[in-house]
């Protein structure tokens, strides 16, 4: 099952570098003493983490991504917590594309307004980047019993 | 080694940071038969040296943790008598470490 929906907010979507902008975390990016780097895995992983804390939010990723990640992350070369997750990270503003399953029965417009707040809360809050957009694709929904092994037809 | 050392300790005194990260390919100081990972230790022009800590950190405010790091550095290597050698501190995050609730 693969249900589309899109919601795509402005079209602009290389964050730009604004002086001023993003300066939530408190520090500037680079000072007299020293320059502060955030890696884009890291921004990555906050917004996914922020994903997941949304009540509705079953997965992220699509069905393939999913797939490879459960056997990437078993051999531990990957972080589930970054997985359907793709950001552009600029200096001082990022862009997120979202991939998520919703659970059955949650409002997808409500789940996907809650789940971009709690993004840009997060990405400003912990990176200290402004956040320029954050698209989200929902791209299946989970019913209850799908993680439920088939039972089988033979005894 | 003595600067490399005494950012490492600076750094992993403060409760916002998990580990150092040893697996940027920089991220490392050595001298004969001893290395320490996740602090890089360039010689400036001009003299003295940059100092880069690579760190995986909780999910707090990074710019803020960035610039106490920084501070604690500074002051743990004046304090050591080794202040004219410092000239910057880099921090880079190259991972965050969740716990139960971001503490923003």
């Amino acid at each position: 099952m693969a249900t589309q929906s899109s919601e795509r907010s402005e079209p602009s979507r290389t964050p730009e570098r604004r002086p001023g902008a993003g300066d939530s975390g408190g520090a500037a990016l680079t000072s007299e003493h020293g320059q502060t780097a955030i890696d884009d895995a890291v921004v990555a992983k906050v917004a996914g983490m922020a994903t997941r804390e949304v009540p509705g939010v079953h997965e992220l990723g699509a069905q393939a991504a999913r797939a490879m990640g459960a056997v990437t992350q078993r051999v531990g070369i990957a972080d589930a917590r970054a997985q359907g997750v793709s950001v552009d990270v600029g200096e001082r503003q990022a862009a997120a594309d979202l991939t998520v399953v919703i659970e059955y029965g949650e409002s997808i417009p409500k789940v996907s307004q809650q789940v971009r707040e709690n993004v840009i809360r997060r990405v400003e809050g912990i990176c200290g980047l402004e956040v320029t957009e954050v698209n989200i694709t929902v791209n299946d929904l989970h019913f209850p019993g799908d993680d439920q092994p088939d039972e089988s037809r033979v005894e | 080694m003595a600067l490399a050392e005494l950012a490492r300790l600076a750094a992993m005194d403060s409760h916002e940071v998990t580990s150092l990260d040893p697996r940027p390919p920089t991220a490392r100081t050595a001298v004969v038969g001893e290395q320490i990972d996740g602090v890089a230790c360039i010689a400036a022009p001009g003299g003295g040296y940059e100092v880069t800590l690579y760190v995986i950190a909780r999910p707090v405010p990074l710019r803020r943790l960035a610039a106490n790091l920084r501070e604690r550095v500074r002051r743990s290597v004046e304090a050591h008598g080794l202040g004219d050698e410092l000239r910057t501190v880099n921090v880079t995050v190259t991972d965050v470490v969740a716990t139960e609730k971001a503490d923003i």
